[in-house]
């Protein structure tokens, strides 16, 4: 389970820009994860609950999760399409070399803070 | 007291993780040293393969880490034969990050040309952790099934090379090698494809010859 692993380095890239913006604590943060992040929401959730209590700015802290659908873009014709499954053809020149843009990653979107 | 919101960030959560490992990679671009990853379920193979990759290797300097949840075992194994080799015990976690590796190699004094870093043993979680290497293997070894590129296809999305290991086993087992292949391809068109058997040494001299031809590619490029 590397769900606790990630949460860790989410907690820990927040944390960063908290420092860095003086803030006082974190009150919410919001997250994109991917459709082939390969990452389970609930053990997220789960595992920020837990790791949010041992550290002080984040004891108040709230997780929202959204789910970011996949986007590609094909290399040969520059259509951007959203591939259900494996294989990522192109719908348009049915091209099988192409270049994930979004989707695979856990991303933050928003952080809100108390200055 | 006031609130900030941060808006339309998209800072990945493995920021931390990518900026190690971008630094790693700067040390070994700079000092020219080629670094593999090696990624597999435990019990694929990792070992022995690389075990049978390094007697064509043997002219190099070449350091070998390997990770494992506890024991030095894997690295025993390696220094018999003649290479350094240092155990990154992780105590519990199930992949290598880029920091446990920086905290090695800061360790180090020498200059090396390969560095093959075998992950610790499963075909999740070590996907999704880049640790500033040049290439990325990832093993399916005979006995696990065919199935296997769809269900955890982070791993061949994220690779150079797929091996395919055991392949002496294929008379005793349903495991069809053609399926096997264009599973993975359709996840990653790029995926070069090995078959090996580390018992019977087949296939080792392909995947030696083809980590020697991107090292010569990559220094090309620098």
């Amino acid at each position: 389970m590397h769900e606790y692993s990630l949460t860790l380095n989410l907690i820990e890239t927040v944390e960063e820009e908290r420092i860095k913006n003086n803030a006082k604590k974190i009150k919410k943060i919001s997250l994109k994860i991917g459709k082939f992040s390969g990452v389970e929401t609930i053990l997220i959730s789960h595992s920020f609950e837990i790791l949010k209590k041992e550290r002080e700015p984040f004891k108040e802290a709230e997780l929202q999760i959204e789910f970011e659908d996949a986007e590609v873009k094909c290399k040969n014709c520059g259509n951007i399409f959203k591939p259900d499954d494996f294989p990522f053809i192109c719908p348009n020149c049915e091209n099988i070399y192409n270049e994930i843009i979004k989707g695979f990653d856990i991303i933050i979107e928003k952080i809100e803070m108390e200055i | 007291m006031g609130e900030i919101k941060f808006e339309n960030l998209r800072i990945p959560i493995l920021k931390a993780n990518e900026l190690i490992a971008n630094k790693l990679r700067e040390k070994w671009d700079k000092e020219k040293t080629f670094v593999m990853n090696f990624i597999s379920s435990p019990g694929a193979g990792k070992t022995s393969l690389i075990e049978k990759i390094l007697n064509y290797f043997k002219e190099f300097k070449i350091i070998v880490l390997v990770g494992d949840i506890e024991t030095e075992r894997d690295a025993e194994r390696i220094r018999k034969k003649g290479f350094e080799s240092i155990q990154i015990i992780t105590g519990g976690a199930c992949h290598l990050e880029a920091v446990m590796i920086d905290q090695v190699i800061s360790k180090l004094k020498d200059r090396y040309d390969f560095i093959f870093i075998e992950n610790v043993g499963n075909l999740v979680c070590p996907s999704v952790y880049n640790l500033g290497e040049n290439l990325r293997f990832t093993l399916l070894s005979v006995p696990e099934g065919d199935d296997k590129p769809k269900k955890y296809p982070r791993a061949f999305l994220t690779s150079n090379a797929f091996i395919i290991t055991k392949i002496d086993l294929l008379p005793y087992l349903p495991f069809n090698v053609e399926n096997v292949k264009k599973e993975a391809k359709e996840i990653n068109p790029s995926l070069k494809i090995f078959e090996t058997s580390a018992l019977k040494e087949i296939g080792i001299e392909e995947v030696s010859n083809f980590i020697k031809e991107e090292r010569e590619n990559w220094i090309k490029g620098i």
